[in-house]
């Protein structure tokens, strides 16, 4: 087996998108991967030892184009749905793709485009880069636990996190921010113990980070409305800055390069008319749930959907663009290369900073934007 | 060839004035009259007014912060598309317009590839973008240690690595106070690293850049926007500026004095007075419009004051080793005092301004409005009734507090023409544009003439780009490709190294990987740094 070294790697598993990475492949096996990352180590692993280069058969690939095309055309209602870790020229040819076929276009299950955006409108927001963001006073973590899902993220701050910082994970997050926000105010009395204590911590800091995840924000818009409003309230004296973990590798990227192309930040449905932007009515679940679409063309990385998420998408027609062969029947699968292991892309870090993902395997599997610009063109003469 | 009988000529440029003459053109370029012409293609002009194609020299319409304006407009599909239209929906109301090369007014190294990709999707264009260099912290430091050659050096590479045309200084040193918790600095006073002031920082760079021959000066917008009475310290900063060559960008929101309540008043006729002594100095004006717009900047200094006078939700991006983006919804209203003097500053300022070759119709868009406004802004400067007719309209601030109700001058369409073209490409440094000269592109607009004037402008009868028609009666008639203007001045590559690791300490991404890093810019125009204006 012929040994691979690789040096100065960017990872892309996670939004932090680390690009200091050492990789030592002995064939199919990793053999030595540093700095350590728990994530990342998985994620390569599990690209090394699987099928990802392979090359599909050519005459599986132009069947599988073939028969979406035309599933595409006869579809009444066809149903786009982008996972958070396409790089962000997939999405602009998912885009394009969508407005051919009139579809509807799905992205937002992280709740990234919509409840952020939708609570940035009504607080504001205050953020900045990772470099930035080394010298703030004081950490506020929200209900999230950056060792898990960004494990590097204290060595870009300059701290370490599990010590350093303040841990907000109250059982009811919308009361304890409501405290918090009481607390900033001279004349609130009463405020219980628990939260005083870490509103007086807040106070007295000159400066702020405040890390937020994607679990405080499936509590809902007002829920995230509040939390922003809080944040709006510290910057009236000081620097406060926000800084959200997303959950998918380039959940940021996909609604940055959406707003770009369409001027909304996803569930928005293509027609004649125009652009028809509902964050609410345009979901996937509830669009194959309740029979509106027909045909559900799912983009992604492996892990990207959920079993049980795939399962509630496949009720009709389902086109999967996926490294990985999906474990059901049915689907028109189409293999595609998996972003920064055997292809390059442009991502997003999750403070919206540009990355150029590099390929660190061979491989021969077509891009997923290549794919979906195929799908656009028109079916070639017999 | 082409040959474009006919028609009513404005060529600001070379003095022609509405003459009805013949216009022959070669491939992209403009022709003399052939001796032998053998069959062209003729384009009737009977009719119509003739004049090079627009320059637009101060817009926001590419880059990372249109994202966020984009963010606070989801709910309302028609002012997005008004004031944040995508890249491309950008180009065609451009070309739609007249304007055949269009120039963002900032951009940021770190998120050069933002910039370049929105840029890249308005290839019906020649266009461009100003690298924001007025907060970078590795040239600031440069400056604060005083080796010149270093700042040159950092200069010329940043603008290389980001694709840039042009410097702009952004309220330079106020981003990097701000971040430090200082107040917005006045012109003399410290920023935070060293004795580095805002003058040190204007004079040095602009006596820089003019020696590094880039066609364009620096393009400055100045501290203080948009507070009362602002004048003296916008014409304090003109004055910083030694008699060199600079552009200083809508200057309508540094032309305000301050009455007796502190409330706004307009001080244009003061400004306009100011800079006749300071010919170098080229401007534009960043006219207002009623109705909604949004703030669109990286003066974080400047912006977090208005925030906190209104109130409002905004967005503020930080970004490493640079300043910030940030994002304020804004509203001018007839009925508020404040707009009203707004509006009328900017129209006050274009009217007393005695040469159109020097201050240039803008909006800033989308701060003071977006840049479809412009056929009703050049109506109003061509119409004493229709200016006054909504001057009857507004808050009596607007006639009480400016001087706009007085002016009887009416622009010519000569004056039009040299205020969005020849004016512009000269500032830019585009000698190849602008005018209707030879050898120069073949880029020209023609309307068919009407009373309305508004609509006159609205609806050209066609646009040419590079010799071919590419809007005919608001149709686009076919695709041209344009290109993607950029400088690459000369610069000691040795410096490289001690430049990189000065970077690396100030920066979380690779600095190979910096601004476009690796990526092509395809498409890419270079224009020679040859300029030797100073």
């Amino acid at each position: 087996m012929d040994t691979l070294e690789k040096n100065q790697v960017t990872c892309p598993f996670c939004s932090l998108h680390c690009t200091d990475l050492h990789l030592s492949l002995d064939g199919d096996r990793l053999a030595d991967f540093t700095p350590a990352c728990s994530l990342g180590e998985a994620g390569f692993r599990r690209a090394a030892a699987g099928p990802s280069v392979a090359q599909p058969a050519k005459s599986f690939l132009e069947t599988a184009l073939r028969t979406a095309r035309t599933w595409l055309r006869e579809a009444r209602q066809p149903l786009v749905v982008l996972s958070g870790d396409l790089d962000d020229e997939a999405v602009l040819a998912a885009v394009r793709l969508a407005k051919q076929y009139s579809a509807i276009l799905a992205c937002d299950e992280d709740c990234t485009g919509s409840v952020l955006g939708l609570s940035m409108q009504a607080a504001g927001l205050l953020t900045g880069t990772l470099a930035d963001l080394h010298s703030q006073s004081l950490v506020v973590l929200c209900g999230v636990d950056p060792a898990r899902t960004h494990p590097r993220l204290g060595e870009f701050l300059g701290r370490d996190l599990a010590a350093d910082s303040l841990f907000l994970d109250p059982p009811d997050p919308l009361e304890a921010l409501r405290w918090l926000r009481l607390a900033g105010l001279e004349a609130a009395e009463n405020i219980p113990a628990v939260f005083a204590e870490s509103a007086a911590r807040i106070g007295a800091a000159p400066s702020g980070l405040v890390i937020f995840g994607p679990e405080w924000l499936k509590s809902g818009q007002p829920f995230t409305t509040e939390l922003l409003l809080w944040l709006k309230d510290l910057n009236q004296e000081n620097h406060w800055y926000a800084l959200y973990l997303a959950p998918a590798s380039n959940s940021i990227g996909v609604v940055e390069a959406l707003l770009s192309q369409t001027g909304f930040p996803g569930n928005l449905r293509f027609g004649l008319e125009g652009v028809d932007y509902s964050p609410q009515l345009w979901r996937a679940e509830r669009l194959i749930q309740q029979g509106n679409a027909d045909l559900c063309l799912l983009a992604g990385q492996p892990g990207s959907f959920s079993e049980e998420t795939l399962t509630r998408l496949s009720h009709g027609r389902t086109i999967l663009l996926d490294p990985d062969q999906p474990a059901w029947t049915s689907p028109v699968w189409l293999p595609a290369a998996l972003t920064g292991v055997d292809s390059s892309g442009q991502v997003k870090r999750l403070d919206g900073v540009p990355v150029e993902l590099q390929p660190v395997l061979q491989g021969s599997r077509p891009l997923l934007k290549d794919l979906l610009i195929e799908l656009t063109h028109e079916e070639p003469p017999a | 060839m082409i040959l474009i009988r006919g028609a009513e000529v404005y060529d600001p440029a070379n003095g022609v004035n509405g003459q009805v003459r013949d216009l022959w053109v070669d491939g992209d370029r403009i022709a003399p009259a052939p001796p032998e012409p053998g069959t062209p293609e003729v384009i009737d002009g009977s009719g119509t007014i003739l004049a090079p194609a627009g320059v637009e020299i101060h817009t926001h319409v590419a880059g990372y912060g249109l994202n966020s304006a984009r963010r606070f407009l989801a709910g309302d599909p028609a002012l997005l598309d008004l004031l944040t239209p995508s890249a491309e929906t950008a180009a065609e109301r451009y070309l739609s317009l007249g304007y055949t090369t269009v120039f963002d007014a900032a951009s940021s190294p770190l998120m050069a590839r933002l910039t370049s990709n929105d840029l890249q999707r308005m290839a019906g264009l020649d266009r461009g973008t100003f690298t924001q260099l007025g907060d970078h912290r590795l040239l600031l430091q440069a400056l604060a240690g005083g080796d010149l050659q270093e700042v040159r050096d950092t200069l010329a590479w940043l603008l290389r690595v980001s694709g840039g045309y042009a410097v702009k200084l952004v309220n330079p040193g106020g981003g990097v106070a701000w971040k430090a918790g200082q107040p917005a600095p006045g012109l003399d006073e410290t920023i935070g690293l060293g004795t580095l002031t805002q003058r040190v920082i204007i004079q040095t760079l602009v006596r820089l850049v003019n020696e590094m021959g880039l066609p364009h000066p620096v393009h400055l917008h100045a501290g203080r926007l948009g507070l009362p009475g602002n004048a003296v310290a916008f014409c304090e900063t003109a004055r910083a500026l030694d008699g060199q060559r600079a552009h200083l960008c809508h200057i309508q929101f540094y032309s305000y004095g301050q009455d007796k309540h502190g409330g706004y008043t307009s001080a244009a006729e003061q400004v306009v007075q100011y800079l006749q002594e300071y010919p170098q100095i080229t401007c534009d004006v960043g006219q207002v419009l009623f109705g909604a717009a949004m703030a669109v900047t990286f003066d974080t200094s400047g912006l977090s004051i208005l925030q906190k006078k209104t109130g409002k939700p905004w967005i503020s991006r930080q970004l490493e080793g640079e300043g910030g983006t940030n994002i304020l919804p804004l509203a001018y209203l007839a009925r508020d005092a404040t707009s009203a003097v707004q509006w009328a500053t900017g129209l006050e300022l274009l009217l007393r301004s005695p040469d159109p070759t020097r201050l240039f119709l803008t909006t800033d868009h989308p701060n003071g409005a977006p840049f479809t406004a412009y056929p009703q802004v050049i109506e109003w400067l061509m119409s004493r009734p229709a200016r006054q007719e909504i001057l009857k309209r507004s808050h009596p601030a607007g006639t009480n507090k400016c001087g706009l109700a007085g002016i009887e001058r009416e622009y010519s369409l000569g004056e039009v023409f040299a205020m969005t073209s020849w004016g512009p490409a000269r500032a830019l440094g585009l000698t190849d544009r602008g005018h209707l000269d030879p050898g120069g592109l073949a880029d020209l607009r023609c309307y068919r003439k009407q009373a309305d004037l508004r609509w006159m402008f609205s609806r050209p009868a066609w646009v040419m780009r590079r010799g071919r028609v590419v809007v005919k009666d608001g149709q686009f008639a076919s695709p041209a490709e344009g290109g993607l203007l950029v400088v690459r001045p000369a610069w000691d590559n040795g410096r490289r190294p001690h430049i990189q690791a000065a970077l690396a300490d100030l920066i979380s991404v690779p600095v190979e990987d910096y601004a476009l890093g690796a990526t092509s810019l395809s498409g890419a125009e270079e224009v020679a740094c040859t300029s030797r204006m100073s």
